[in-house]
């Protein structure tokens, strides 16, 4: 009876072994702001802040303090806006990641909206990671988001070069913003 | 009932005309292309194969078994009186036609043709025995390569059209380039030369020279068998050494060894259970490893095997080294390296490291004597191995006070082997503690410098733009010195691992890799 009530108490503690209530709390603001955009707004936002990356910030990938100052001016102290452009700026980041040089270059040659075709090919990557949210089990969409992000990399991600199927190993904070960015605008 | 033999003729007759028919050898398009030849080799070949047939088959004797009919259901009666037979000239006439039906199809005109031109083909050298002289049509020049295509280059689509407008005045690296077109080669120049018989030499001459070949340059039979005596000679000299190659093969014996003694517990400690079923094989053990584990107090062993399984055998990181190269001594004295190079045949003859060590310095003097052999009788021999410092190598790492890793050189077997210490002060197993295990392993197995502790940027907030701040840690490299994140719990559970030990194990493996080898 004893060793069952320690085998419980182990259990339960594993189980109700939460994450971070701050960082869940921010996901889910995030998702929320994300999603209060609606599409339009959403594909304003990514492309304002594109267009000013591009011109203010040269490096690759963009600084981050030149990006946070380049979402700052373009949100105009709307904090649900700055929610939705920390997921935007770091989308932004990590695209060369995403999106290897070859096929990158494909997009180049192959489209007159450079922009427009990363953003399709980035959605298809976001997509396929998506997808392994199937197999989580959390009470709402930013806890499963969150807990995915956080114990994904414990596990060997090796992808061919070129594979759009395979989501290679990712930083919890670029994987959180693509899966919201990818979440948060399918509703 | 029915004779045995008349009804196997009806039944081989039919089943060889009807195979016949299926192939379409009695068509009668078919069968009027034949032309006389053929007809006459069919007619013959099918006489002949009658006639071997008839001697078997005795068509003048009556069977002896006959098939019958009881209650609706053949039955074979033996010695069966009374039965029908078809008459023997009649059979004869049955199977000629099966045989000849089958040979149609197995003999046209190309088959006849070829073995009308047999006794031709039998008198004319063969290409394969003979130096025949090149046709007019081999000696022809060969038509003209097509033009080369263009290399469409990657990424060019855009300078190309400003080039095409007038915005550029070059291509510049994306310039047409053209695949280079091998260089027609005059078959004259190209042919080589050929060995086998002349047609007009005389067959003596040519054994002749066919044994001078297999003399070679030796020049005179007399002399190729003194070679062949010295070749035996030579053998007999590194007999030893062939034996002892083959010892190794058969034997399994290791391909490197390096030792390395630790003054921690073992953290695997042999139970009764392993003593009967047998420890775990160790790459079982390293299999798997966990990225970034939490440690307890008291896992300071189990910290320094995972490390150094991380940084040698894990395969998440690429190619990785044979675990079954490696030994970890635990339990060893702070002074191992003082006594291994004080004495280094009786600290590892005490430590059960001898055997392995001097395996690997025998097997590699053994390739040393084996490619001087190749060498002497003039085969092409294998690389040589790598140095004794490649193969084995002995490293200790005491905790017990902080010092610089320093390395010397001992003598075993009569070959050099490299002895490295490393003192640290403590395992520490939370925090930035595992930090320290990976430089220290790092410093003293590859010698990579530790780098210093770079000061903290603050904590990070949970509040806009969390994002990409925690984006940035991708650029904090823990083992660069940038260790402030692994100092805030909350920032460890979502620290990008899996991107810094990737580049510090590939780094790692990039050097120590290079300085190691296997036999």
């Amino acid at each position: 009876m004893r060793a069952l009530v320690v085998i419980a108490t182990v259990l339960g503690l594993a189980t109700t072994a939460t994450a971070d209530p701050e960082r869940l709390a921010y996901v889910t603001h995030v998702l929320d702001a994300t999603q209060a955009l609606g599409p339009a707004g959403r594909a304003t936002l990514e492309r304002d802040l594109y267009t000013a990356a591009r011109t203010d910030c040269r490096t690759t990938p963009p600084a981050v303090d030149c990006l946070t100052g380049v979402a700052h001016r373009a949100c105009k102290n709307d904090e649900r806006c700055e929610l939705a452009a920390d997921v935007v700026v770091t989308n932004l980041r990590a695209a060369n990641d995403w999106v290897d040089q070859g096929t990158r270059a494909g997009l180049v040659r192959a489209s007159t909206d450079y922009r427009a075709a990363l953003a399709a090919e980035l959605h298809k990557r976001f997509a396929a990671l998506a997808a392994e949210l199937v197999v989580v089990d959390a009470p709402t969409p930013a806890a499963a988001i969150d807990q995915l992000c956080v114990t994904r990399d414990r596990t060997v991600h090796a992808c061919r070069a070129g594979d759009p199927t395979c989501v290679p190993s990712l930083p919890w904070s670029r994987c959180v913003a693509a899966l919201v960015w990818y979440v948060g605008g399918a509703r | 009932m029915i004779g045995l033999k008349s009804a196997s003729a009806i039944a081989l007759t039919v089943t060889l005309v009807a195979i016949a028919a299926v192939r379409g050898a009695l068509a009668p398009a078919y069968v009027g292309s034949l032309s006389g030849s053929s007809c006459f080799i069919v007619g013959l070949v099918a006489s002949l194969v009658l006639a071997l047939v008839g001697v078997g088959w005795r068509f003048g004797v009556p069977s002896r078994g006959a098939i019958g009919f009881v209650a609706s259901r053949p039955v074979i009666v033996d010695d069966a009186t009374g039965a029908r037979e078809l008459p023997g000239g009649l059979q004869r006439v049955l199977v000629l036609v099966g045989l000849v039906a089958i040979i149609l199809g197995a003999l046209g005109n190309h088959a006849a043709a070829r073995i009308v031109r047999l006794p031709e083909d039998l008198g004319e050298p063969s290409p394969s025995a003979y130096c025949l002289p090149k046709s007019v049509a081999e000696l022809a020049a060969p038509p003209p390569p097509p033009p080369p295509p263009a290399v469409d280059q990657a990424g060019c689509a855009l300078v190309k059209r400003a080039y095409a407008l007038g915005y550029a005045k070059t291509l510049g690296s994306c310039a047409p380039k053209t695949v280079a077109a091998a260089a027609p080669v005059s078959p004259i120049a190209k042919a080589p030369v050929c060995l086998r018989r002349q047609l007009d030499e005389p067959y003596l001459h040519y054994a002749y020279r066919r044994l001078a070949d297999t003399f070679g340059s030796v020049g005179s039979p007399g002399e190729g068998i003194t070679k062949r005596i010295d070749d035996t000679r030579a053998h007999l000299d590194h007999t030893d050494d062939l034996l002892a190659d083959v010892h190794h093969a058969i034997t399994g014996s290791p391909h490197a060894s390096h030792h390395l003694w630790v003054n921690l517990p073992d953290p695997h400690p042999t139970t009764l259970h392993d003593r009967f079923t047998g420890v775990p094989r160790c790459s079982t053990r390293f299999a798997d490893l966990p990225l970034w584990p939490r440690w307890q107090a008291g896992d300071e062993s189990r910290l320094v095997e995972h490390v150094l399984g991380q940084l040698l055998f894990a395969s998440r990181f690429g190619t990785s080294a044979s675990c079954s190269d490696y030994t970890i001594h635990w339990n060893a004295p702070a002074d191992a390296c003082t006594r291994l190079v004080a004495d280094p045949a009786a600290f590892l003859a005490s430590e059960g490291a001898m055997a392995s060590v001097h395996a690997v310095l025998d097997r590699r003097r053994r390739q040393i004597a084996l490619a001087a052999l190749d060498a002497k009788l003039g085969r092409r021999s294998l690389p040589p191995p790598p140095a004794s410092t490649a193969l084995v190598s002995l490293a200790c790492l005491a905790i017990d006070h902080r010092g610089a890793p320093t390395g010397t050189t001992v003598t075993i077997d009569g070959e050099p082997v490299t002895v490295r210490d490393l003192h640290v002060d403590a395992v520490r197993v939370a925090d930035d503690g595992p930090i320290d295990v990976y430089l220290a392993l790092a410093a003293l197995l590859a010698g990579i410098e530790t780098p210093a502790v770079q000061p903290s940027r603050g904590a990070i907030e949970y509040k806009p733009f969390a994002l990409v701040g925690l984006d940035a840690l991708a650029e904090a490299n823990p083992f660069a010195g940038e260790r402030w994140p692994l100092q805030q719990p909350r920032l460890v559970e979502v620290f990008p691992f899996e991107h810094h030990l990737h580049a510090f194990v590939d780094d790692f493996r990039r050097r120590y890799l290079a300085q190691r080898g296997r036999l």
